[in-house]
């Protein structure tokens, strides 16, 4: 029996479905799609690769910190002796894709590939945040 | 009368043990089935069924016990540390607006179960973007406030159809 919804319930709910639909449109985007693929450690910008170009990254310790290092093309096949990469990112065909990780959830690993401007994909575990941006254009601004 | 106090607290812990069995449980299932849309941190919330039936037939220090006790058991059974620390913090933050959504008198359950489904995940988030020192992560925001809404809503009309049958020790 729906009498049991309140007034107060549908303003709720209204408000909350505006704020999740139209919150898209206030995080304030560059127009153009974006093609740098932005690699943060820690909250700061450790590496930025051209969307456009095919390579591997891969997250590494070095002296204790985490480092995304641009594998080349071969990815981690090209490599002789393959030092343990804590996550494997994959940049092919204009798509970022993380292929592997040493995480426990895999949260990472099973995220969608993601290609425009102002989609992330991130590691919480290893504190990495996957983003594309635009070239020049300010970061996700949230007014 | 005072046999009838202890009477009636006896039987809200044995519920509340009872509760807490049946959210884990929840947990588990959901565990068990992978909701692969990529895009983590999306969850039915299934146990918080039964966090807002124990907030409204035991009342808020019971539902805060159960509440914190199965997403601490949850998270170490099916979970990692780290998931452990994202769950408190958006269940605790969810259940302190269920309380105060409560309180006003304004809401009905399902109102307060889809307000707490958002803060749910908002809490998440929040964590979420200080471990990573980072706001980015918040364009996940739109997705997960309406699964949580979405979620929120299904979840307060389950409480509501069954919360009857929880037969409680108040008065």
């Amino acid at each position: 029996m729906k009498n049991v919804i309140t007034k107060a319930d549908i303003i709720l709910f209204i408000v909350l479905l505006a704020l999740g639909l139209g919150s898209p449109f206030v995080i304030e985007k560059n127009a153009a799609e974006g093609s740098v693929v932005s690699f943060y450690v820690d909250g700061e910008k450790a590496l930025s690769c051209n969307l456009n170009e095919d390579t591997w990254v891969g997250l590494l310790e070095v002296e204790g910190q985490l480092k995304p290092v641009d594998i080349g093309p071969l990815g981690p096949m090209g490599l002789d002796s393959e030092p343990p990469f804590q996550n494997v990112v994959k940049i092919s065909g204009g798509k970022v894709d993380v292929t592997d990780a040493t995480c426990l959830g895999h949260d990472c690993v099973d995220a969608n590939e993601i290609s425009k401007e102002g989609e992330v994909i991130a590691c919480l575990p290893h504190k990495l945040l996957i983003s594309i941006e635009g070239n020049d254009a300010p970061d996700a601004v949230i007014r | 009368m005072e046999r009838e106090i202890a009477h009636n607290k006896t039987r809200k812990i044995a519920i509340s043990g009872v509760l807490t069995a049946l959210a884990l449980i929840f947990s588990y299932v959901e565990f068990l089935i992978p909701i692969s849309i990529g895009i983590p941190g999306i969850k039915l919330g299934l146990a918080n069924i039964v966090v807002v039936i124990a907030l409204y037939t035991l009342g808020e220090s019971y539902g805060l016990v159960i509440n914190v006790a199965r997403i601490a058991l949850s998270g170490l059974l099916f979970g990692s540390v780290y998931s452990l620390m994202y769950s408190l913090a958006g269940g605790i933050l969810s259940f302190i607006m269920m309380v105060l959504l409560k309180k006003t008198g304004k809401f009905s359950v399902i109102g307060v179960s889809m307000a707490g489904g958002v803060v749910h995940n908002f809490g998440q988030l929040l964590v979420s973007a200080i471990v990573l020192e980072t706001p980015k992560i918040f364009s996940y925001f739109p997705v997960l406030t309406v699964s949580g809404l979405t979620c929120g809503v299904f979840i307060g009309i389950v409480a509501w159809s069954v919360k009857g049958f929880v037969k409680n020790g108040r008065d």
